[in-house]
This record gives C-alpha cells, sequence and structure tokens, in this order.
C-alpha cells in the first residue's frame, strides 16, 4: 500500500473531477459565439443562450450524481480550502492584468493575449491547487503559444470572441483528461487490494 | 515489541492495512463518505462498516450519519488522538523502514 497514493487521492480528488469543465467548456464557447459581431439575434440568440444553459444544465446535474454515487463525497481540510481560495485569486488576477494588458495592444493586432492571459492563469490555478501534470502543460501551453502567434490579425472586435472557441474546448480536453487521472488514481494494483483481510487482529 | 522511548511500537489496531488504508485516507481530507471510502481502499461495504465501527470504538474516528435527501449517508473523520495516531504509525513504519535498509547496507 503506497501511504502517498493514497494521500494524494484523497486530497486531490475534488479537485481533479475533470467532468466539470464540460458545462464549463459550453458555457465559455456560448459566451464566446453570443459575443461575436455575426452574432445570432432575436428568437436565434435566445435559442442558443437557453439551449446553452439547459445542456449545461442537464450536464451539471448528472455529473454530480455521476461523482456521488462512483466516487462519493470529501470535505477537503482547511489548507486546501485555502489553497484554492488562492488559486482562484491567482487565476481571476492573471487573466485581469493579462486583460488589461490587451489594452495596450492593438486591439487589431495580430496576437490574441487574451488567449494567453486564460491559459497562463489555468496553469498557474493548477500548479497551485494540485500541481501541474504533463497534459495541463500540453494543452495550456500550446494555447499560451497560439495566443502569442501573429495568426490573429483582421478579426477586429471578433478576435477574443473566437478566441473562446478553442478556450472551451482545451478547458474541456484538459478536463476529461483530469477525470482520467482521477479514475487511475482510484484504480488498485491486485497486488494492494484489501479485500480479504480479517477484521480484528 | 515491548513500549519504550526509543524502541519501535507497532499499533496492532491501526497496522492492520485495511485500516490503516482507511486512517491514510482520512487523515488527508477532513471528513470523507462511505462510498469514496469503498473506492479507494477496494473493500466490501461489509467489511468497510466493521472496520471503521472498530476505529470508532477506539475513539480514532467520528462517523456521523445523516440524509442527503432521501438517501442515507455516512460519513467518517479522524478525532484528534485518531490523527495523532496515524501520524506516529506512519512515523513508526518509516523508522522502521530505516533501520531495514541500513541493515542492509552496513
Amino acid at each position: 500500500m503506497e501511504r502517498r497514493h493514497l494521500e494524494s487521492a484523497a486530497a486531490d480528488y475534488p479537485y481533479l473531477q475533470g467532468l466539470w469543465t464540460i458545462p464549463l467548456g459550453i458555457g465559455i464557447i456560448v459566451a464566446g459565439v453570443s459575443n461575436l459581431q455575426s452574432r445570432p439575434t432575436g428568437f436565434g440568440a435566445m435559442a442558443l443562450i437557453l439551449g446553452g444553459l439547459a445542456i449545461a444544465g442537464a450536464a451539471t446535474l448528472m455529473i454530480g450524481r455521476y461523482y456521488r454515487d462512483h466516487y462519493g463525497t470529501v470535505t477537503p481540510t482547511r489548507e486546501r480550502t485555502i489553497r484554492q481560495a488562492v488559486a482562484i485569486v491567482a487565476w481571476i488576477a492573471i487573466l485581469f492584468i493579462g486583460a488589461n494588458q490587451a489594452l495596450f495592444w492593438s486591439p487589431d493586432g495580430p496576437q490574441c493575449i487574451y488567449a494567453s492571459a486564460f491559459a497562463l492563469a489555468t496553469l498557474a490555478y493548477y500548479a497551485i491547487l494540485v500541481g501541474l501534470r504533463p497534459h495541463h502543460l500540453v494543452i495550456w501551453g500550446a494555447v499560451f503559444a497560439a495566443g502569442l502567434l501573429p495568426i490573429w490579425g483582421g478579426l477586429g472586435a471578433d478576435r477574443d470572441p473566437l478566441a473562446m472557441i478553442p478556450l472551451g474546448l482545451a478547458a474541456m480536453l484538459s478536463g476529461l483528461l483530469d477525470q482520467r487521472l482521477l479514475a487511475r488514481s482510484f484504480a488498485m494494483p491486485a497486488g494492494d487490494r484489501l479485500e480479504g483481510t480479517r477484521v480484528g487482529g | 515489541m515491548s513500549e519504550g522511548s526509543d524502541e519501535l511500537v507497532l499499533d496492532r489496531l491501526i497496522h492492520e492495512p485495511a485500516r490503516l488504508a482507511i486512517l491514510t485516507v482520512l487523515s488527508s481530507v477532513r471528513a470523507a463518505d462511505f462510498v469514496f471510502l469503498q473506492r479507494t481502499t477496494g473493500l466490501t461495504q461489509g467489511n468497510l462498516s466493521s472496520h471503521l465501527t472498530k476505529l470508532e470504538d477506539a475513539g480514532l474516528v467520528r462517523i456521523e450519519k445523516s440524509f442527503v435527501g432521501r438517501r442515507p449517508n455516512t460519513s467518517a473523520s479522524l478525532t484528534p488522538v485518531g490523527k495523532e495516531r496515524t501520524a506516529a504509525h506512519w512515523e513508526q513504519l518509516e523508522r522502521l523502514k530505516g533501520l531495514a535498509t541500513s541493515s542492509r547496507n552496513p
């Protein structure tokens, strides 16, 4: 039995429930699409927003039930709760600074600083909360780099809303890989199985 | 093993692998429910129940039974004594491991 494995599986469990990024990613994508210049209006806009909310809402209920029934629930320690608060503040601060930095760049510039700031903020969040895993570095590193590439020129006011589509997809992909990591951390090698130990003694 | 401040003393109640796993999981969280403990330890419901009862009787864990909606929910947390004894037990195991390693490599 590996002590560190048991401890980290328990301590990291609330923060590696990657399926939550599905409604989050849907929300990010819907927010992006609904801010495009050529966004749907009238009934189309309402359908987009309500449809997105309905899907995200249904997903949230199903995901909550899934984790509760298949993995159970834990109450994190105070230290972890404080660490999560710090991670959230860091995420907001980095995104805010990054978004402000973007104001000093040409709004029609060829980079998308918002996307890079989002990626950096998310990397900081994971680093503070559970430690960076390889897939965090790959996915969010790629998004960070993509934001700095001079490929976003000519999009005007649509630049940041359009960037929210790959951001939402990246969030979902990162979350699905977190979920895979979570599932693996709960899979017990045959040699470590405790079943068959006598009660008592 | 006899008691003594410098001698190794293993806590027989905690040393049982299933109970040590339960206590180790609970040492990393404020509380965990039955489903989570079952999932992390791989024990059957009956076996987990029995181990938790033993630990509760020894004052190492606190069990709270409640309802979440209409579903019964059992939640466990370490008592201060349980936290202390679990940490002490792991320290003893580390000392044993250190002794074993140094005896192999004099």
